[in-house]
């Protein structure tokens, strides 16, 4: 399939502070990508890179094969959705939504169908003589969806459209986002500093740190194996703790560390016995075992938190912490000896 | 601090003071306020229907006899009709050109990175600053030179000067405070720089614009030593009236009928001004952030 974007070598400078160094990237069509990062890694900067509001020093910025580069944001056919929604506060939100035909010369006797279809898809019907102040932090992204979405753009982008938004209703939206991209086959960059939003809704998550993206690939992939200590600690919760590497046959690695010696299966590490690595724990892969059994982990549980889903406890090994989560049915009080299991294959093994 | 367990039943004497003094307090300058503006209201108005002959001195608190007599007198001897088209048209021309050289100015100071930037925002209030007087003896050398001495465009020319600093400065700020987010959104879904303009940022500007244009169509109705200098004796404005009766040929009577006139359109003006400025610009211009 062709590429919706393709992003080459593009650096970007404020001043002497370098904010985005030879970042490569191609989108394929109808994809829903994410980038994903701490405050300060460039998302931002290559997002308004990509929709025209900043230019790059270096590198070049493909839609399709069309050189973009020196394309000014208006002729790009791009839309965004803003943190801020950035709606027009003296247009009604029928007239918000009709901006972008009007700019892109649709014949005003279609105007009225469309701005009808768009605002049904995101559920706001009834709603266009209303001004955006009168609308709820919720809707007033819906609107901004809807704007965008009513010109079918080339590019859809997401600037961190739902952080303004309380938990409940950000997950409401996420999965609306998420539907109308699908419905309409639109490509989609969003950026996000929340790495559950990123998970939840990308066919691709690019995860940056400093300028330089560290992991491009999907969110199974990102969570269960990534490539690094930065992600796997970035991305949910982990227990990662230095190991070394005692023996190696094929794929399968005996591995020691604070928490004792344990078995690994991990067909991407490339490390050979002696090597100083770090071990990636997932607390939801560790299970209540007895012990002896294989991969026994034991020591003494110091906090225990019901959250509700799951038990969610920091447990002493050997001085060092270990966090699980186990399923709500154990009982497992404080202060109280435990031994824990993990499938050799849910270890992952980090460059150290 | 001991005998004080009780204060919730019965308040303590400081306690209740507070209390009074905090109505107290605000009654009384509201009362001071309006008393500083409506006692000397109340004078014009009673000294425009003095009866000339009856006069009014003290002792007297009110006057001795009422006639519109002066008033008519004002409107069928003084023609203070020119006077009044004279004020009104300076005062729109004035707004007006005053807007139209600051709009590009202000765009250009609110928006666009320039060096010295805070440098020229100072040196523009500066007529502000400058006594009246000393601006009005300089300028009107100035206008001289250009030979628009006694000419509508000269007076026109001289009142921006004033009206200027004002109707820039609020359309700096006008402009400083639009979203950058929002003209980003235009411009994505399509608008290039001249829709930006119109359909951003115009409406954004538009309680400034307002503003400033209040401030600079009242500083130019009120305009005395300009106008003296450079107008008189062919243009003469209301202010120039007034002036003429408060100076050599003094009349109270004659100078509260031409101020009450004078206030007349500013107080109209600022009426439809309240109507016009809704808040919900306000509150649209920030959004709900």
């Amino acid at each position: 399939m062709e590429n919706s974007l393709t992003i080459k070598n593009v650096s970007k400078f404020y001043g002497s502070f370098q904010a985005l160094d030879k970042i490569n990237l191609a989108v394929p069509e109808g994809q829903f990508v994410t980038l994903l990062g701490p405050s300060g890694c460039g998302k931002t900067t290559l997002l308004r890179i990509i929709a025209g509001f900043l230019s790059c020093e270096e590198g070049e910025v493909y839609f399709g094969d069309r050189l973009m580069n020196d394309v000014p944001p208006e002729k790009r056919d791009t839309a965004m959705c803003f943190q801020s929604y950035a709606l027009f506060p003296n247009k009604s939100v029928y007239e918000n939504i009709r901006f972008g035909l009007r700019m892109h010369k649709v014949p005003k006797e279609q105007h009225k169908k469309l701005v009808e279809e768009a605002m049904e898809m995101v559920n706001l019907t009834g709603l266009g003589s209303r001004r955006p102040y009168e609308l709820s932090g919720g809707q007033q992204q819906r609107v901004s969806l809807a704007r965008c979405i009513v010109v079918r753009p080339r590019l859809l982008l997401f600037d961190e459209p739902l952080s303004n938004l309380d938990a409940k209703l950000r997950e409401k939206v996420r999965v609306e986002i998420r539907q109308v991209q699908r419905q309409l086959g639109i490509t989609a960059i969003y950026v996000t500093h929340d790495q559950a939003e990123a998970l939840a809704i990308s066919d691709r998550i690019v995860t940056m740190s400093a300028g330089r993206i560290v992991q491009n690939a999907d969110p199974r992939t990102i969570y269960e194996r990534p490539n690094s200590k930065y992600v796997a600690d970035f991305i949910g919760t982990a227990n990662i703790i230095p190991c070394s590497v005692e023996s190696r046959e094929g794929d399968r690695f005996v591995l020691k560390c604070a928490y004792g010696t344990l078995r690994a299966i991990d067909r991407d590490c490339t490390l050979q016995p002696g090597a100083q690595a770090s071990l990636l724990i997932r607390p939801e892969d560790l299970f209540l075992a007895a012990p002896g059994s294989e991969n026994a982990i034991t020591g003494t549980t110091r906090t225990v938190v019901y959250m509700g889903n799951v038990l969610d406890m920091f447990v002493d090994v050997n001085g060092t912490s270990l966090r699980a989560g186990i399923t709500k049915e154990n009982v497992v009080t404080e202060n109280a000896p435990v031994t824990f299991a993990v499938k050799p294959d849910r270890i992952r093994i980090l460059e150290a | 601090m001991q005998g004080n367990t009780n204060t919730k039943t019965v308040p303590s004497p400081a306690r209740l003071t507070r209390k009074l003094l905090r109505i107290l307090l605000p009654a009384a300058f509201i009362l001071i306020f309006f008393a500083w503006i409506l006692i000397p209201m109340a004078y014009t108005v009673l000294w425009s229907v003095t009866d000339p002959k009856a006069g009014w001195a003290y002792p007297n608190a009110l006057p001795l006899g009422y006639s519109l007599d002066t008033w008519e007198y004002v409107f069928k001897f003084v023609k203070i009709w020119d006077p009044i088209k004279n004020s009104l048209l300076i005062a729109l021309a004035t707004t007006a050109v005053a807007f139209l050289f600051s709009l590009p100015a202000a765009y250009a100071l609110g928006r666009l990175d320039l060096k010295g930037k805070s440098l020229i925002k100072n040196l523009i209030l500066l007529p502000m600053i400058l006594p009246g007087m000393a601006m009005a003896i300089y300028v009107g050398r100035v206008i001289n030179r250009m030979g628009l001495s006694g000419t509508y465009a000269g007076v026109i020319l001289a009142h921006c000067l004033g009206g200027i600093p004002y109707m820039l400065r609020v359309l700096i700020v006008g402009f400083e405070v639009v979203p950058q987010d929002i003209l980003d959104a235009a411009a994505n879904l399509g608008g290039g720089p001249g829709v930006r303009f119109r359909e951003v940022y115009l409406p954004m500007i538009a309680p400034s614009v307002v503003s400033g244009g209040i401030f600079t169509f009242i500083n130019s109705m009120e305009e005395f030593t300009m106008t003296f200098i450079i107008g008189l004796p062919t243009i003469k404005t209301i202010p120039t009236v007034l002036f003429s009766f408060l100076g050599e040929s003094y009349s109270a009577t004659r100078g509260a009928v031409v101020t009450l006139i004078l206030l007349v359109p500013n107080l109209i003006l600022l009426m439809i001004v309240e109507k016009c400025i809704k808040t919900e610009y306000m509150g649209a211009a920030l959004g709900k952030m």
